[in-house]
């Protein structure tokens, strides 16, 4: 009889053992050669999570970097809802966007810097059509100062002098 | 009698269900519906690692892209929480760690993009603040030679523009 009951003794400890175990493994504690998971939050000594990433169930993988109050201040993401756009965004503490440079389906790549009102005010990039181009904007949105060349080495500098200082 | 071998055969079934667990999960099979960690390491095959998400020790979530060599060339940072002026964003350094690209928003969130050539001296910068939009293109020693800015209101400044007649 004693003999069984230092065998389920001794069982118990090893399932005590094993079970420590996996929950260091789960715990992120240990190294593994090959981690699959859907998501991966890296938190601080206060258990905030300020960076995650992960994947949704519609084709969206993104990575946000986020500052201790839990607003998001860089994403990175991958073919998102709108042009299977992909890229990278940064955040103001208000949450608006302030700089976008992104890819998308039509071959289109560029980076927008924003004003407070997620407002374009500096563009530059490569138009699917081939064309390098900056452009800067007044608060209304409109152009005033462009600057491009085309595929075919052309190039176009017009500026809305009206205001030309 | 029977009870206890009962209960160890369940014990022992237990051991082998959980080891079975353990290896799966050391093994990188198993997927992780979340995974939490203070800091998250990509290793290569010589066991360096070439891509590290941390909060690190002032509590900055950040993330580093780390090249063959072990230079840092593309690194994310969140440095609201900083004390310095250090901006949130991503910069690309080369191999001799000279930052060339920089993409961040200042404490306020205003964007600003940087290009730098291969001796530190910044030859492209853009942004956009409150006040106006501004477009600088620094000759080899870093000095603005081509500036423009346009105000909120449309006002275009170019300071350093020769017109001819």
């Amino acid at each position: 009889m004693n003999n069984y009951q230092d065998q389920i003794t001794q069982l118990a400890l090893v399932i005590k053992s094993l079970r420590d175990e996996i929950s260091k493994l789960r715990s992120g504690q240990s190294r593994f050669n090959n981690l699959n998971c859907y998501g991966c939050d890296v938190v601080d000594k206060e258990n905030r999570t300020l960076i995650s990433c992960g994947t949704f169930e519609n084709g969206e993988a993104n990575m946000i970097f986020s500052d201790k109050d839990n607003n998001s201040r860089i994403i990175l993401v991958t073919q998102t809802k709108h042009d299977h756009e992909s890229g990278l965004y940064l955040l103001d503490e208000a949450g608006n966007y302030r700089v976008a440079a992104t890819t998308n389906l039509s071959g289109h790549v560029g980076i927008h810097l924003m004003d407070s009102d997620e407002m374009d005010r500096v563009r530059l990039g490569i138009s699917s059509d081939n064309e390098a181009y900056v452009n800067i904007s007044d608060d209304a949105g409109d152009i005033r100062i462009e600057a491009s060349t085309s595929d075919d080495g052309t190039f176009n500098l017009p500026i809305r002098d009206e205001k030309l200082v | 009698m029977q009870d206890i071998q009962k209960q160890i055969q369940e014990l022992t079934a237990q051991v082998e269900a959980l080891q079975v667990e353990i290896e799966e999960l050391k093994s990188g099979d198993a997927t992780f519906s979340n995974l939490v960690c203070n800091q998250w390491q990509v290793l290569d095959d010589k066991g360096m690692p070439r891509f590290i998400a941390k909060v690190n020790e002032w509590g900055v979530p950040e993330m580093e892209c780390v090249d063959n060599d072990g230079n840092v060339r593309l690194s994310f940072e969140v440095s609201k929480m900083r004390s310095g002026i250090s901006p949130t964003g991503i910069t690309w350094h080369d191999k001799s760690g000279e930052v060339r690209l920089s993409l961040t928003t200042s404490r306020d969130g205003d964007p600003y993009v940087a290009f730098y050539d291969k001796n530190g001296k910044q030859r492209i910068a853009a942004t956009t603040c409150s006040s106006y939009t501004s477009l600088r293109m620094g000759d080899k020693n870093g000095i603005p030679i081509i500036c423009a800015e346009v105000e909120r209101d449309g006002t275009i400044k170019l300071p350093n523009a020769k017109f001819e007649s």
